[in-house]
């Protein structure tokens, strides 16, 4: 159908992350490392999950829940480590700043600093699932699957990776306050949406699931958005800024 | 507000890997176009004089066939490059400089135009041959001015520079595919050799331009040029016909390179590091001098200045390159009050000098004193490129070879692609990093070629059916 309908595709699944870096990441240089360097981690945390189950490819449709739990449980560790990572990174440029006279990271550096990661995750995942298979769509068809007889399976393919990126970008904001304040439910609530929000999406291979899939994959990530966007206003509060928290928020506190 | 450290901490490797980024999209882009699944008829290439690779060969044959190309192709620029040494040492400007010219102008009309063409055939695109012809000589007439000989806004210079690293690249994808593979981590060894050995030609060239205070003869990408003077480079090889020319230079501290020779500290008794100061502050506030001289007086006083010698010219297109990563600190910004501006303070822990010494070269010489204790070095990331207030310069073969890979890779799937191009800056990252802390002239291409590589074939084997699989069901996680 054309390079219309594949450029339409494309900015439905990235349409939010191009407005999102040209906004509000592209001016900070350093934000554009973050997202470069937090795209390299969720590709690496990509390659393990698939080095365990590259032997057991392809395989019947509940091997798929496996996959899944092991896939999310690895990402959930790999964004421990990328917190912990984070943390160096931030005493080693408090130093550099202090050295430049500038103010050291504050709260609102770090909540920008976890938004370029989130969408650093978000746009290799946006990358590897949906745009590799949207390249097909530039072209003169469209495609249908067995189980999603009513829309092509382009556009239910972009509104997933849509919804995902937007469930990534926000699961790392809310994990690094979480991190920070040591909140054990918050903690919990990342993980918990992520595989939950991927165990949604199995229901995609039931025939018509896709109906009934899609939507409530979308009401996680509206579930996650409206928690990160909490988050941000209670960081951002006055009131909030006299709790104790500020201090636990300056000693770094990790896991 | 006033501006935090996220604003200015980045900048100059942003100023790299954008263009870097660019130039592999545009390829990645020809790619797709124009020869997605890589079944041109490879043109008979300097490369493969050795052995034409057929898809019915078998797979020994293949390798064999392709390591000979490779090693055939690094002994004839290994031979160029001392060719080049040779005549920059003698001071052949001018013949270098006539050369460089016609490999740039051939570059840009003659493979530019093969691809313009292809475009027009694929798209159907109304024009006729004389507009073609104007349009094309014009193009290729500015970039050459633009590159070597003029000043122009810095932007069309660069853009030029990304133009010819594209088209040559976009060339050597027509390789095929062993030979290409087995070529670039030929390439990257080479790199390594060349660069790091003392008699490496790479190394050569750059101890005598450090000597002559010369800017390096070929074609460099500079991020943020501040001088007109450094605006000439010196370009590039080319040409040749059948092949492309691979303009690399390399990037080289020239700073660190003069107090590289101070003499040896053993006049303090403190630290090495800081003994080796004071020498180094005589030779940097030399070499400071020089540099502002050299750069405010600008080119026209010194025919010589960025125009020696093409370093980079292989009748076969490869010429020596320089690879590796230099930053030349700008003195310009610190003209003021700062009279010693550019003092590397290393006096302290060894664990993060070069970004020590970098930052203070920035800005004041009241944060000397603050040179942490508490620095952690291994904090890799790209941040420890911060403190430059210089330009970062990359050649342009770098590129080139950075391109060849995400190219052949496009050739496969847009996965790979990403996973490639992913490696490739973080292999970026990862020299810039050694380069502030080895102040020293570093091949740019090994890390991020092997980072490519080893992820190209991960990508390809293991990770591309694992992600197909779940995708073409709907399966997200």
């Amino acid at each position: 159908m054309g390079v219309v309908v594949g450029l339409g595709y494309f900015l439905i699944a990235l349409g939010p992350a191009l407005t999102i870096f040209f906004s509000s990441i592209a001016p900070k240089p350093f934000l554009t490392l973050t997202v470069l360097a937090s795209a390299l981690i969720y590709l690496v945390s990509l390659v393990a999950a698939a080095i365990i189950w590259r032997a057991f490819l392809p395989g019947p449709s509940w091997v798929f829940l496996l996959m899944l739990a092991t896939a999310v449980f690895i990402q959930e560790v790999t964004r421990i480590f990328y917190w912990r990572f984070f943390l160096k990174t931030e005493k080693y440029l408090n130093v550099l700043a202090v050295k430049l006279s500038k103010p050291q990271l504050n709260f609102v550096d770090r909540l920008e600093v976890s938004f370029a990661s989130g969408v650093g995750h978000g746009v290799a995942h946006a990358i590897f699932f949906g745009l590799s298979v949207i390249a097909p769509a530039f072209g003169p068809a469209t495609y249908y699957t067995e189980s999603c007889k009513e829309m092509p399976f382009f556009l239910v393919s972009a509104l997933l990776t849509l919804a995902f990126f937007l469930l990534h970008t926000f699961s790392m904001v809310i994990a690094f306050n979480a991190y920070t304040h040591g909140v054990g439910s918050q903690k919990l609530f990342v993980p918990v949406m992520h595989l939950g929000a991927s165990f949604l999406t199995l229901i995609n291979l039931l025939p018509n699931g896709c109906i009934v899939g899609v939507p409530l994959v979308f009401l996680c990530t509206l579930v996650t958005m409206v928690y990160g966007d909490r988050i941000v206003w209670e960081n951002t509060d006055p009131n909030f800024l006299n709790h104790s928290s500020l201090q636990s928020m300056h000693s770094g506190s990790s896991l | 507000m006033e501006k935090g450290i996220l604003d200015v901490v980045g900048g100059e490797i942003v100023g790299i890997v954008t263009p870097v980024s660019i130039c592999m999209f545009l390829v990645v882009t020809l790619v797709h176009i124009l020869d997605p699944r890589g079944e041109d008829a490879p043109v008979s290439n300097i490369a493969m004089m050795v052995y034409n690779e057929q898809a019915s060969d078998s797979f020994s044959e293949k390798l064999g066939g392709a390591l000979l190309n490779a090693i055939v192709f690094v002994v004839i620029v290994t031979l160029v490059t001392f060719m080049l040494v040779a005549l920059f040492y003698y001071r052949c400007t001018r013949c270098l400089r006539v050369y460089m010219g016609i490999s740039a102008f051939t570059v840009l009309a003659w493979m530019g135009g093969i691809v313009a063409v292809q475009i027009i055939k694929l798209y159907s695109i109304p024009i006729d041959v004389i507009t073609f012809l104007i349009c094309t000589i014009n193009f290729a007439s500015v970039g050459v001015a633009a590159v070597f000989f003029c000043r122009m806004p810095i932007m069309v210079t660069q853009g030029y520079l990304i133009v010819i690293g594209m088209l040559v690249a976009f060339w050597f994808t027509k390789l095929p595919e062993w030979t290409t593979w087995v070529l670039l981590l030929a390439m990257a060894a080479y790199d390594v050799v060349a660069v790091l050995t003392p008699r490496g030609p790479l190394n050569l060239l750059v101890e005598l331009a450090i000597e002559r205070d010369e800017d390096i003869p070929a074609l460099i990408y500079e991020a943020r040029p501040t001088v007109s003077g450094r605006m000439q480079m010196p370009p590039s090889p080319a040409q040749m016909g059948s092949d492309a020319e691979r303009p690399r230079v390399r990037r080289w501290n020239r700073r660190a390179s003069r107090s590289s020779n101070p003499s040896p500290d053993t006049e303090l008794g403190e630290s090495p590091m800081s003994s080796g100061n004071a020498s180094q502050r005589d030779s940097t506030l030399t070499a400071a001098v020089d540099d502002s001289q050299n750069l405010i007086t600008g080119p026209p006083t010194e025919p010589e200045v960025g125009i020696i010698g093409s370093r980079l010219i292989s009748s076969t297109g490869e010429g020596g390159a320089l690879h590796a990563v230099s930053i030349i600190l700008h003195e310009n910004s610190h003209m003021d009050d700062d009279t010693v501006p550019l003092v590397q303070q290393q006096t302290n822990s060894p664990s993060s000098p070069a970004t020590l010494g970098r930052s203070e070269a920035e800005f004041d010489h009241r944060s000397r004193p603050m040179n942490g204790a508490t620095q952690h070095s291994e904090d890799g990331d790209e941040e420890t490129g911060i403190g430059l207030s210089g330009a970062i310069k990359l050649g342009l073969g770098d590129f080139v070879f950075y391109s060849v890979l995400v190219g052949r890779a496009a050739m496969y799937d847009l996965m790979t692609v990403y996973a490639c191009y992913l490696a490739i800056v973080a292999g970026l990252g990862a020299t810039l990093i050694l380069l502030a802390v080895w102040q020293r002239a570093l091949p740019a291409l090994p890390i991020s070629i092997s980072l490519g590589v080893i992820f190209y074939f991960l990508a390809r084997l293991v990770m591309d059916p694992f992600v197909l699989d779940m995708s073409t069901n709907l399966v997200f996680f």
